[in-house]
């Protein structure tokens, strides 16, 4: 009975389905689990697959997002602890850390689309990590460098601006 | 980190400045699209967390929209970084919290540390509430110089042992004190040896308190509603305030402050249990509350009077007189304890008594806390006003007095009446300062302005102050 292992539809918002094994990313997103119980007692005697709409979330993001997924919350694949590898000594590097960085090293885009889809599906660990990205690239930046990385516009007068400085000065 | 585009880029546009990068590889930025910003409030302050507080707070230049965001951070962290100064507002904190972070708080502050415990809303019950709450024992700041708490009676233990080294201001609000610490013992010399400030203002659980500091200068102690012994012994102290704490228990105090230049005693009074010793700088002298009415005529002004016999030679005096808002009730007229005559409206004749007294006054602040205005005109017709009062026809001479100051002024009869007297009385007078009732107008300031003119003489430098949404402001009439 190998081949029973259910699986859900995810249609991003413009319109592509992606298969995911029901139990990975019920363990994954709270967001999606919260939905598939919604939907389980209208189901419980079809064999028809459940598709779910994920209208926040794009193709392009989506499919990045399910692979992180069966990375992390797929038993099957993932070895070793898979839950606390955050708080593993410096030392020991867990086998997915690599995977985390190369996840992450995107452009900026693609970073905030993945904090956005991880917020909306409510996936800690992902979120957790693409929020650290951001942040790692807000790191050892000048107020400047970081204005010119992201896009944002100064809108302070100089008076204002100088006077953010004075208010916060012990930070700088 | 540095001020960068602060000075210099002032002629360039922001917009400008967005499209500088457009030869980056990120696309956003090439867009001008900001969406770091778009994100949500919480999701950013989720980003912050995982930089250090130094740079969390150094986002607040980036934009108008990042200015606040990183305040609002859950959590600080100050690496090694020494603080200078810390205010926390703990709305509702538990002892228990309070206890955990204050130690590792008074290692790192240099400057003051302010504490801010809202928890509960005025009301006897939810003060006893509020202690059930659990206490907390504060740290020995070896490095703060200051601390200022207000608890909202949150029950609070003072350390057995230890120096506060530095610490040169305390400040301690609506507490709630528990044993084994003494108060008194903690900021004596011993142990706080710079101490210069202390103040201390709603306080449950401190009955006897005994003071010895070579450094205090200034102590102030209101509504410390359990006290019912006080000792000070303090060689440097100028200025000492103490306001309602003596009412449950009778003052029982013990003073020793030679150097003593400011007494507000605004506290039950009585010569056989309180001792003041020597105080022969003595320049300002605050005095209880005066009841100009009570209701029955075996209440009495007593800690008043025998408070302002004490002193003789008072450079500054601070007399409060209470008036009653109905005086169907009040009929009894109590100023005859300062004095042996009547009078009635406005308190012109007590003050006239008040002043027979200390004429040797260089300096006179009057603050008039009108209660009802429609209580002032109401009199009946046999009411002692419409006798001519003493303070009307009696000479008094008041040749040392130089500066008048007159607060909450309306523009009363009465009030005017007063101050004519008040130019008869005075022969030096060289400055007059006026502030009008806030809720004068600016016509009717230039009304009374102009009564002024007339009774005033050449020498006397008037100054009149009015109020302009809320705030007093130096009234100069155009003509």
């Amino acid at each position: 009975m190998a081949s029973e292992k259910k699986v859900v539809f995810l249609r991003s918002s413009d319109g592509e389905a992606f298969e995911v094994s029901e139990e990975v990313i019920s363990a994954a997103s709270v967001t999606i689990k919260g939905m598939i119980d919604e939907e389980s007692p209208s189901r419980a005697d079809t064999a028809a697959t459940t598709t779910l709409a994920i209208p926040n979330v794009t193709a392009a993001t989506l499919s990045r997002v399910l692979h992180y997924v069966n990375k992390h919350f797929d038993a099957a694949a993932v070895v070793g602890r898979p839950d606390d590898y955050i708080f593993c000594a410096p030392g020991d590097e867990h086998p997915l850390a690599r995977f985390d960085d190369d996840f992450v090293d995107v452009d900026n885009d693609t970073l905030i689309d993945l904090v956005h889809a991880a917020e909306y599906l409510h996936i800690k660990k992902l979120f957790d990590l693409t929020c650290k990205a951001v942040a790692d690239k807000l790191k050892g930046r000048t107020i400047d460098q970081i204005r010119e990385t992201f896009g944002i516009v100064n809108d302070y007068t100089v008076e204002e601006e100088v006077e953010v400085y004075r208010e916060n000065s012990w930070a700088f | 980190m540095e001020l960068g585009g602060g000075g210099g880029g002032g002629g360039e546009s922001a917009a400008k400045r967005a499209r500088l990068s457009s030869g980056d590889a990120d696309s956003s930025a090439a867009a001008g699209e900001d969406r770091l910003s778009a994100l949500p409030d919480d999701v950013v302050i989720f980003i912050l967390l995982h930089l250090s507080t130094r740079a969390a707070a150094r986002t607040s230049v980036l934009s108008r929209h990042w200015r606040r965001i990183w305040a609002l951070v859950p959590a600080f962290h100050f690496p090694k970084a020494p603080v200078r100064d810390l205010v926390v507002i703990a709305h509702g904190a538990t002892g228990e919290s309070m206890g955990v972070w204050l130690p590792a708080a008074a290692r790192r502050v240099t400057g003051d540390l302010s504490l801010v415990n809202c928890f509960p809303p005025y009301g006897a019950k939810k003060e006893e509430e509020s202690a059930q709450r659990g206490s907390f024992e504060f740290p020995c700041f070896e490095k703060a110089t200051a601390i200022h708490f207000l608890l909202g009676f949150h029950g609070l233990a003072v350390p057995p042992t230890g120096v506060f080294t530095r610490l040169s201001t305390i400040y301690l609000g609506r507490v709630w004190f528990h044993g084994p610490g003494d108060l008194g013992d903690a900021v004596s010399s011993p142990r706080c040896p710079c101490l210069q400030r202390l103040g201390v203002d709603g306080a449950h659980g401190l009955g006897g308190l005994s003071i010895h500091s070579e450094s205090m200068l200034q102590l102030e102690l209101k509504n410390v509603r359990s006290l019912s012994q006080l000792t000070i012994v303090a060689p440097a102290l100028k200025e000492l305030t103490l306001e309602f704490c003596f009412a449950k228990s009778g003052p029982v105090a013990n003073i020793t402050a030679p150097l003593l230049a400011n007494l507000v005693w605004n506290d039950v009074y009585d010569p056989s249990s309180v001792s003041l010793g020597k105080m022969e700088h003595l320049r300002l002298l605050g005095t209880y509350s005066c009841f100009v009415y009570q209701y029955s005529h075996f209440m009495r002004n007593q800690s008043c009077v025998s408070f302002l016999q004490r002193f003789e030679g008072i450079d500054t005096l601070l007399l409060t007189l209470v008036y009653p808002l109905d005086t169907k009730y009040y009929r009894y007229y109590m100023m005859e304890d300062i004095a042996y005559t009547s009078g009635h409206a406005f308190g012109a004749s007590v003050l006239f008594h008040v002043l027979r007294l200390c004429n040797g006054i260089r300096r006179l602040m009057l603050q008039f806390v009108a209660s009802d205005s429609k209580a002032q005109t109401v009199c009946s017709r046999d009411c002692m006003c419409d006798q001519p009062a003493d303070w009307e026809t009696k000479e008094l001479l008041l040749n040392h007095l130089e500066e008048v100051e007159i607060d909450g002024l309306r523009g009363s009869e009465q009030e005017f009446a007063f101050v004519k007297r008040v130019f008869n009385w005075v022969t030096k007078l060289k400055e007059m300062t006026v502030t009008f009732h806030f809720s004068i107008s600016e016509i009717k300031a230039k009304e009374l302005y102009k009564v002024f003119q007339i009774f005033s003489r050449p020498e006397v430098c008037m100054k009149f102050y009015v109020y302009r949404n809320c705030s007093k402001v130096l009234y100069a009439p155009e003509d």
